[in-house]
């Protein structure tokens, strides 16, 4: 008796409380009826042979619980696989080949031997891909379980923002039409940024000025590398945003209203991040012009950099301006697409 | 188990599913319990086992097909189902597809 009592709250423990009373006696009084049946008396008398074989029949509770919610037990479902399978790919090979040009890199470092680093560095950043792949799939995996649960039933209606039936405009348009997002511009943009972040995130002491001068090898770096750490959580929420939007322009192929809203929102939060960043100064290295005139005085050949002290006095001065220039191009941009594309959206 | 077993078992259980429904209502002018209803399926060659149909009867009663009363004199507590106005019309149109499908499948399938 005491394995029907299990049986029965195995079931009913996986179902909405309003339906568990009721289904617990109508099971109690099912489960029974199957022992009078099977012994031909009282069903209290049953041994445990009898009660195992009934409740064999009526199979595990997780799918009896299952039949009865008549839900869906899905965590990423028919509707959205397709989806899913093409963006973790894309975001896979994304991650492989940021990681492996960061690693290239990190072997052509000058005054490291390269055989030596080799063999150091494969080994680290094996470990470094394989970490980065697994992030890259349980984000992934996330954001579509969180799209499954929310019964999204494909991506397109997401970036629309419609929901309800499929409608015949909503077809993807066919190639070279104005409509058309090529594949290959999000996918060339999740690689450059998952790249770009990487290295100003892991290694920010490569963005430099490179110089080489008769056997002798200096660099000065553009960043503050301590500063620039500090802002690692900022720059991760910027890349997962860029990189959202990309996955919402791969998925649904064709610029729409709310596509093009969303990429506006996007722009605005990224441009927001960026002047967070740099609104001080400090992220910049404060001492570059220093170092390069000590790198001058050292070589001592009469070269003084002023072309790249000037750059670099123009830019560090007025990164602000640079930056709301971008990103007043790029609003500009994303305005003319809407007004090129008025009559179909 | 064959292939040719296997892949025949899966289509037989598609088919007998889209005919689970139209049994069930057809023995539901009578209130009859769940276990009960097994049984006489069970007895004209239709077999459904307890743990699809329990789920099946309260499906249908929350579209409206069946109405349902908890029986609390016999025994044990036992809730009957029966056939609501709505599930009647149903069912009638259910029957009407039936015989015109059948009528098709004939003229597909053929009797030599």
């Amino acid at each position: 008796m005491e394995l029907i009592a299990r049986y029965v709250h195995a079931v009913i423990s996986k179902l909405p409380a309003e339906q568990r009373e009721e289904i617990e006696k109508e099971l109690h009084g099912l489960i029974e009826d199957m022992l009078e049946e099977r012994t031909g008396h009282d069903s209290g008398s049953a041994d445990t042979a009898v009660i195992e074989a009934v409740l064999l029949e009526l199979g595990p509770p997780s799918e009896l619980a299952a039949k009865y919610s008549g839900r869906r037990r899905y965590l990423i479902g028919p509707e959205l696989f397709d989806s899913y399978v093409r963006v973790l790919k894309i975001v896979g090979m994304a991650i492989i080949l940021a990681m492996s040009v960061v690693l290239i890199i990190d072997m052509l470092q000058p005054g490291s031997n390269p055989a030596t680093a080799f063999n150091g560095i494969v080994g680290r950043w094996i470990g470094t891909i394989i970490e980065a792949v697994v992030q890259g799939f349980v984000w992934v995996t996330i954001i579509f379980a969180v799209l499954e649960y929310k019964g999204v039933k494909d991506a397109a209606a997401l970036a629309s923002g419609k929901k309800g039936n499929w409608q015949p405009s909503d077809l993807p348009p066919i190639p070279n039409s104005e409509l058309q997002i090529k594949r290959s511009d999000p996918i060339v943009s999740i690689i450059l940024t998952v790249l770009f972040s990487a290295i100003l995130i892991s290694s920010p002491e490569w963005i430099a000025v490179h110089i080489s001068h008769s056997d002798k090898y200096f660099n000065v770096p553009l960043f503050n590398v301590e500063i620039l750490k500090a802002y690692a959580p900022l720059i991760w929420g910027s890349a997962a945003l860029i990189i959202l939007k990309e996955i919402l322009r791969l998925v649904t192929g064709k610029w729409s209203k709310g596509l093009l809203v969303f990429n506006i929102v996007i722009s605005v939060l990224v441009f927001i991040a960026a002047l967070v960043i740099f609104a001080d100064g400090t992220v910049l290295n404060g001492q570059f012009g220093l170092q390069i005139q000590e790198i001058a005085r050292e070589l001592a050949d009469g070269k003084d950099f002023g072309f790249i002290l000037s750059i670099w006095n123009l830019v560090s001065g007025n990164i602000i301006y640079f930056i709301a220039v971008f990103f007043i191009f790029d609003l500009a941009w994303l305005l003319y697409r809407g007004y090129k594309l008025r009559r179909y959206l | 188990m064959g292939e040719v077993e296997e892949v025949l078992s899966g289509q037989l259980q598609e088919l007998r599913r889209g005919t689970l429904i139209i049994s069930v209502l057809s023995q539901l002018s009578e209130p009859q319990y769940g276990y009960s209803l097994v049984a006489m399926l069970e007895s004209k060659g239709i077999t459904i086992d307890p743990g699809t149909l329990y789920p099946l009867l309260r499906r249908l009663e929350k579209q409206g097909l069946l109405k349902s009363e908890w029986d609390t004199q016999e025994t044990r507590p036992r809730k009957y189902y029966l056939l609501s106005p709505m599930g009647i019309e149903v069912y009638d149109q259910l029957c009407k597809e039936w015989r015109t499908m059948v009528a098709s499948m004939e003229q597909l399938i053929g009797t030599d």
